[in-house]
């Protein structure tokens, strides 16, 4: 390019076109995700797909759009999305127990103020985070640096371009054949998952492979950082449960799946959940002083930037104490006006403690996010709605309130990090980011619940339009109504949480940081996609010794760019085909 | 035993014990599994000998795990990388006016590439005498420059001559910055 082609007028950064571009095509994919969450039971990051839309809208040849403006696009569109699929897990709860008569009618407002709330709050409580994840620790955040590589990929060179459409394809690929239900083969492929077992090895060793190209593609970002995550799985599944079998403490006419539901869900799941909190806490007691000393760098140049009258690249510390105040009157408003007959004291203290819980449930969330590109929302779902029943006397509709507000946070917190890590690897600064997710976000939750009503009203008078025996079978919200059930009738896992949690502090206060957390995630989730993900992480170290370092980072990140894109784009796809009627 | 190997060994194995006695059921009616003394017993062994193994010298691959970033060549490198990255950017900001966008664009992956990714690599090992109030301002000043130097790498792709020559010159500050800071802490 020559340099009567350079652009005169000033940097493009947040444009009108950015914004409107990001409020549009969040809220589109926010109906899509919706839909395809209540339809299949899990949600799909929008990060790559926004950026792929900004690339094309705002980079066209019109626009002459800028690599920070579609960062800026992406962040807006994530933001909305994420809001909305905090809510789709939790408020069709409500609905489905209002329907077998559990609870009786309830009004959505304060339940729309807690969700607004938890969006503010997500993004107020992981700000002061942001130095110790990105630039102390340097976390992946795998799915943030694939959008970065989508972001920069016009500028970064044809070799990096080629490289990132070569792993999209055959992710892409990879994704339709499994939906197309061709490489299913019964006893060896099943439910997106190749069994290792061969008939020989016991089921309770879960020896399986997830065949998902964006979980081979995080090992493949993470290297040698996820190789406790790995190793957590195998302790779990290999000597934890065998041992459990062997030394007959489990049912012995329990067998097969059954055995293999039974060792996950009474075990090592809640045990998981334990030492994800023990870790957490521990975590924010350990890096206490050294966030200390990066805010206090932070505001030593946000002085000096001052006294030379420069902007400054943080979001106002005040406005982050506004807005956590404000969110906890929100969150206040809804617990007073759903809990009958609760003392003010006892909803103050929900408050209180919600809030607390959120912070530290953000943590984790935001954590395993970045090492390994998975989280724990479910998770820390069920753990909220369970303190808050407690809280405010088994009051339903006010825990799930609680429940949504923690749900949408932990997820905006993610994601917030998510962004910033992309923003970050695009050279942006955090303050625009930060100031549009703290502004923008509660249109994800609006959204969320309008369209959950309307669903809803969709089967007819007196409701119907989602749930067990439907065409939106809504797995999630299915599963929160049975935790609740099973804490109305006091069966919680408190003596897994307990003792998991004492073990995770201890383990994330080993010498090697992070792996509580890393632990803690791989006995929550199942082996298969430990396993797929550890081979990611092993084939990125083997290809690193034989290749260099240099190769790595400038082949291998690109692919695994592309394979993540891929298969989020067949899923962005599969919710618009089935919102089709598909 | 090698006394390197006895901490970390002691605690992984001790705190496995502890989740394998968390992880039994519940007896009918029982509110804690009957091993739940061997799980506090073996926390607190895991705990004591944490303790040892914290206060022992860190093989780099302990933070490397944590970081996801491998700290293998040393110090040399590191400050060496360090070096010529200043060198390299200072080179480039007092040449750029003569050149093209793309010249500057490939400079500055050149740069990325051959000088701040083997620093970024490398840094535990600049830090490792540091003591954490030193580590953390001088991780989250490296951390800005990187920052500049990545806009300038966009700004430059999106053809934008004035934003990316700011963006040089304050990573160029940035790391300078890091350089003094480094230095003061010897």
């Amino acid at each position: 390019m020559h340099s009567s082609e350079e652009w005169q007028q000033p940097y493009r950064e947040l444009t009108w076109q950015a914004l409107a571009l990001g409020i549009v095509s969040g809220i589109l994919l926010n109906v899509a995700l919706i839909y395809s969450a209540l339809k299949l039971g899990f949600a799909i990051s929008a990060s790559a797909i926004a950026a792929l839309i900004g690339f094309v809208l705002l980079r066209g040849r019109s626009w002459r759009g800028t690599v920070i403006e579609n960062n800026l696009n992406q962040t807006i569109a994530a933001a909305i999305v994420t809001a909305g699929s905090g809510v789709v897990f939790t408020l069709p709860t409500l609905f489905l127990l209002q329907s077998n008569k559990t609870i009786g009618s309830f009004s959505p407002w304060p339940l729309l103020a807690a969700g607004v709330g938890g969006a503010l709050l997500g993004v107020v409580l992981i700000i002061p985070l942001r130095r110790k994840m990105i630039e102390i620790d340097r976390l992946r955040f795998p799915t943030g640096t694939a959008v970065a590589t989508i972001l920069r990929s016009g500028a970064a060179g044809s070799e990096k371009v080629t490289l990132l459409a070569y792993g999209c394809a055959i992710g892409a690929a990879w994704k339709l054949l499994l939906l197309s239900g061709w490489l299913n083969w019964p006893g060896v492929i099943e439910n997106d998952e190749l069994s290792l077992s061969f008939g020989l090895l016991p089921s309770y060793l879960s020896a399986a492979l997830y065949l998902s190209p964006l979980t081979f593609a995080s090992g493949l970002l993470a290297g040698r950082g996820g190789l406790p995550f790995f190793f957590g799985g195998v302790a779990a599944w290999w000597i934890i449960a065998p041992w459990m079998v062997h030394a007959s403490w489990l049912n012995p006419q329990l067998a097969n799946a059954e055995l293999v539901e039974f060792i996950y869900n009474k075990s090592l799941r809640p045990l998981g959940i334990g030492v994800l909190i023990g870790a957490a806490i521990m975590a924010m007691l350990l890096t206490l002083p050294i966030i200390v000393a990066a805010l206090r760098s932070v505001a030593q140049a946000v002085g000096e930037s001052r006294a030379q009258g420069a902007k400054s690249n943080e979001i106002s510390p005040w406005l982050l104490l506004s807005g956590l105040l404000g969110a906890m009157l929100l969150l206040f408003f809804a617990s007073w006006s759903t809990a009958v007959d609760v003392p003010l004291w006892r909803i103050l203290l929900a408050t209180l403690v919600g809030t607390l819980w959120l912070g530290i449930a953000g943590l984790i969330v935001a954590q395993a996010t970045g090492m390994t590109d998975i989280s724990p929302m479910s998770g820390m779902t069920l753990v909220s709605v369970a303190l808050t029943m407690a809280l405010l006397g088994g009051e339903v509709v006010a825990a799930l309130a609680m429940g949504i507000a923690i749900s949408v946070a932990v997820g905006q917190s993610a994601d917030m990090m998510q962004d910033l890590k992309t923003g970050f690897l695009v050279g942006n600064r955090p303050l625009q980011q930060q100031a549009l997710e703290f502004s923008l976000s509660w249109i994800g939750v609006v959204v969320a619940f309008a369209v959950i009503y309307a669903l809803w009203q969709g089967g007819g008078s007196a409701g119907g339009g989602f749930g067990p025996n439907s065409s939106l079978p809504a797995p999630q919200a299915s599963a929160l109504a049975e935790v609740i059930e099973a804490v109305q009738k006091q069966q919680i896992p408190l003596d897994k949480f307990i003792l998991g949690g004492v073990a995770g502090m201890v383990l994330e206060g080993t010498p090697v940081g992070g792996l509580g957390i890393m632990v803690g995630l791989a006995m929550y989730l199942p082996f298969s996609i430990t396993l797929t993900y550890g081979l990611g992480c092993l084939a990125q170290m083997r290809i690193e010794k034989i290749r260099g370092y240099a190769y790595a980072e400038g082949v291998l990140v690109p692919v695994a760019a592309g394979l993540i894109i891929g298969e989020a784009l067949i899923g962005v796809a599969e919710a618009f085909w089935h919102m089709g009627g598909g | 035993m090698n006394k390197q190997i006895f901490a970390p060994l002691g605690t992984l194995l001790a705190l496995l014990l502890a989740l394998l006695a968390a992880a039994k059921p519940l007896a009918e009616s029982a509110q804690w599994p009957d091993t739940w003394q061997l799980c506090l017993l073996a926390v607190l062994v895991a705990g004591g000998l944490n303790l040892l193994w914290r206060a022992q010298p860190q093989p780099l691959w302990a933070e490397s795990i944590s970081g996801a970033e491998e700290s293998a060549a040393g110090a040399t490198v590191s400050a060496e990388a360090l070096r010529e990255c200043i060198d390299a950017l200072q080179q480039l900001h007092n040449a750029a006016a003569a050149m093209g966008l793309p010249a500057i664009l490939h400079e500055l992956e050149e740069i990325h590439s051959q000088w701040l990714l083997p620093l970024i690599h490398t840094r535990s090992s600049l830090s490792a005498g540091m003591n954490r109030l030193q580590r953390g301002r001088f991780l989250a000043e490296l951390a800005a420059g990187e920052l500049w130097l990545n806009r300038a790498r966009s700004t430059a792709g999106d053809c934008y001559r004035v934003e990316t020559q700011q963006a040089i010159i304050q990573a160029l500050a940035q790391f300078i910055s890091v350089q003094q800071l480094l230095a003061a802490s010897r």
